[in-house]
């Protein structure tokens, strides 16, 4: 039984001009224990997704379509009561923020806030509950945490900021983290230490993590697996290694192309033209046909589908666990079928 | 040396480490009570056995000297011991703190309304005469105790009634002070608690209790009190809280949705939800803290607003009724003699003056002190 199984995810939301689909028609697995990175641009619906798993899309749970399922250790959490909900945020499944200069309570301590989420999820209280904030503090790498718990958030840098976030999410000992572009505001150095932090203490404990940023360095650090989300559909998805080696969808290359690496110092950066299109109004078709460089007529009108592609090495196919999984693309230039690219 | 300084006069080592502010204040606390409690020490040994407000002044005046005492010690123990860092206070308020301090007239205000509430607590030690003394009534009474203007014996004068115009300004304290306190402090638990929920849950509860407050906040507030008052008259002091606070709670109600509004928008509320916590729970547990501050600055205005207006209310003689005294009340009493016996009106109008003053300066100055703009509190 996989960790986190997402069947045919709908979130759509009421906007001024229309109905948003923003998240329209996603499938993902994840293993236990296994790390799965979502990738795509702002505006591709990868918050809504991370939110519509905790039942929090913004409007309120009725925004997930009828159809979709997410099940949990084989539990549907779509149409499950408030109550059961909010035992699994942040005791199942727990969740880490962009932004960790807002995402503290400005008026309250650091240890307090640490300490309402121990005091929720555990029953640890009093003096316990207050050496089980320093021992959290103390293993997401806050010096001194005995003294610094009485500090307030402001008095703390962005990175300290992130970390007492993520001691936050680990008082109710997740089975799954899902960190929403953990590293998105910090400095770079702090980049690697907070990946660093997220990826052994996923290790460690033996969590799921779901890893969404909009970077494919960050994800490709950390995650086994990669999911490319584009205009709230997967476009492509498969093994880090093997979709960095050889993206099949144009998509997946552009992204590729839009950053620079330490590498390859001479090739020149390739921006993807144009932005994501309003979720009002996808394009027909393929969605991403009009910024693609290699459209053919077929792509203005019908959608392709995620088809798995052939194992790009069969011998290698034994050793493709459960937390991996197959590959698999959303594109006409792969073919009727998908597999012959 | 400088603690045993401290034992004898609290407040002198801190001056003299030119803590000027912290060190006047408590040494004018510590000088003062006991100057209080040494020149009427027959009255502090009666009051042992007296009414409540004897007892009240007593513990006020024990909590006083106690206090100044005690603090002064720890503070200078914490400032030898914890030299080159700040022993305590550091958190979120601290910044507010400094920036209100640096307006002086905001310190001011302060000061005047923690001495004003200082002295009602201790009136019946300070007044010199009884309240309802008609010294020209009693058997064998002075008749040319009426109507007497400023002097040494009644240092405010003697109103028709040859009662001492000082010592009424005193006991009328009582009321005035304390039905601003209490009406602000219920309308803004009213008001505040309708607020949150309101711009918490939004919707339908949101539209009823929105509309509630166009209602009350169109009519005028005077009109409504004595709408009000009238009904019950003669109102007793709880009638007129009340009906000073259902004029004010609208106010605090709309301050407070406002706030909820933008903060449940923040960051900190999404992570909080996804860490699993209630919605009451973050509401009222990490929400509402965060609108404290404005709300504070609401509720010092109001104090002052609720004064004037209970004021208005005694003025045209439907204030508190039965033997009490407030200030609007004395000046009601005064007006048929303005013009020649001046100091029968002036001098409970000057106190109205006083406090509903100091209230504004110290909700301006927190106002300023809160306004991250002003890059914390210019002084006027």
């Amino acid at each position: 039984m996989s960790l986190l199984e997402i069947r045919n995810l709908r979130t759509h939301l009421a906007v001024p001009g229309g109905i948003a689909r923003a998240v329209d028609g996603v499938d993902l697995d994840l293993g236990e224990g296994g790390t799965v990175g979502v990738v795509g641009e702002s505006g591709s619906g990868k918050t809504l997704l991370a939110l519509s798993i905790l039942g929090l899309p913004p409007g309120g749970p009725d925004q997930i379509i009828d159809g979709s399922s997410i099940r949990y250790r084989g539990e549907e959490l779509v149409g499950v009561g408030n109550k059961r909900l909010r035992e699994i945020r942040g005791g199942e499944i727990a969740m880490i923020f962009q932004e960790p200069m807002t995402s503290l309570n400005p008026v309250f301590t650091v240890g307090d806030q640490v300490r309402e989420s121990v005091g929720l999820h555990t029953s640890l209280r009093g003096r316990a509950g207050k050496e089980e904030v320093v021992r959290l503090l103390g293993e997401v790498g806050i010096p001194d945490p005995s003294a610094r718990m009485r500090d307030y958030p402001h008095q703390f840098s962005g990175g300290m900021r992130q970390r007492v976030m993520i001691a936050m999410a680990l008082a109710g000992k997740p089975s799954l983290l899902i960190a929403d572009e953990p590293t998105t505001a910090l400095d770079v150095t702090i980049e690697a230490q907070i990946l660093d932090l997220i990826k052994e203490t996923q290790t460690r404990l033996g969590m799921g993590l779901l890893l969404i940023s909009h970077d494919l360095r960050t994800v490709s650090k950390v995650c086994e697996r990669l999911v490319v989300l584009y205009a709230g559909r997967v476009v492509e998805s498969g093994p880090t290694a093997e979709v960095l080696a050889s993206p099949k969808h144009p998509y997946t290359r552009g992204l590729m192309g839009s950053r620079l690496s330490m590498d390859d110092r001479r090739k020149s950066l390739r921006p993807i033209p144009g932005e994501v299109p309003e979720a009002t109004s996808w394009p027909r078709g393929c969605r991403f046909h009009p910024r693609c460089g290699e459209m053919i007529p077929r792509c203005r009108t019908r959608e392709p589908d995620l088809l798995p592609l052939e194992a790009a090495a069969p011998d290698s196919g034994g050793a493709v666990g459960p937390t991996t999984g197959v590959r698999k693309a959303r594109c006409w230039l792969l073919g009727e079928t998908g597999g012959g690219a | 040396m400088g603690r045993w300084i401290g034992l004898v006069l609290p407040g002198l080592p801190q001056l003299l480490r030119r803590e000027a502010f912290k060190g006047t204040s408590v040494l004018l606390l510590w000088l003062g009570l006991l100057v209080v409690g040494l020149t009427r020490f027959d009255r502090v040994t009666a009051a042992f056995d007296g009414g409540l407000h004897d007892r009240v002044a007593l513990l006020t005046l024990f909590i006083g000297l106690i206090g100044a005492w005690w603090w002064s010690f720890r503070d200078d123990r914490s400032h030898r011991i914890g030299r080159g860092e700040v022993p305590y206070g550091s958190g979120a308020g601290q910044g507010v703190w400094e920036a209100f301090r640096r307006n002086r007239m905001a310190v001011l205000g302060l000061g005047i309304i923690l001495t004003l509430y200082l002295v009602m607590l201790l009136t019946p030690f300070l007044a010199p005469f009884e309240p309802e003394l008609r010294e020209a009534y009693q058997p064998g009474g002075d008749a040319s105790r009426i109507l007497n203007p400023p002097s040494v014996r009644n240092i405010m004068g003697t109103d028709q009634y040859s009662q001492d115009v000082f010592s009424r300004i005193l006991y009328g304290a009582r009321i005035s002070l304390s039905i601003g306190l209490l009406a602000v402090g219920i309308s803004v638990t009213l008001g505040g608690l309708l607020g949150a929920i309101a711009g918490y849950l939004g919707g339908r509860i949101d539209w009823v209790i929105m509309r509630a407050v166009d209602v009350v906040m169109a009519f005028p507030k005077l009109v409504l009190i004595i709408v009000i008052v009238a009904v019950f008259f003669p109102a007793s002091l709880f009638v007129i809280v009340v009906a000073l606070a259902f004029t004010q709670w609208p106010f605090m109600a709309r301050m407070v949705r406002g706030e909820i509004l933008s903060l449940k928008e923040r960051e900190f509320t999404e992570a909080a939800r996804a860490l699993g916590f209630s919605r009451r729970r973050i509401l009222f547990r990490h929400l509402l803290p965060n609108a404290v501050g404005p709300l504070t600055v609401v509720a010092a205005l109001g104090i002052g607003n609720a004064i004037v207006l209970e004021a208005g209310l005694s003025f045209l003689g439907l204030g508190v009724q039965g033997g009490h005294t407030s200030w609007g009340k004395m000046v009601f009493e005064g007006r048929d003699f303005l013009l020649d016996e001046w100091w029968i009106a002036t001098f409970p109008g000057l106190a109205i003056v006083l406090a509903v003053l100091a209230f504004n300066l110290v909700g301006d100055g927190l106002r300023d002190a809160l306004d991250p703009r002003q890059g914390g509190g210019a002084g006027p």
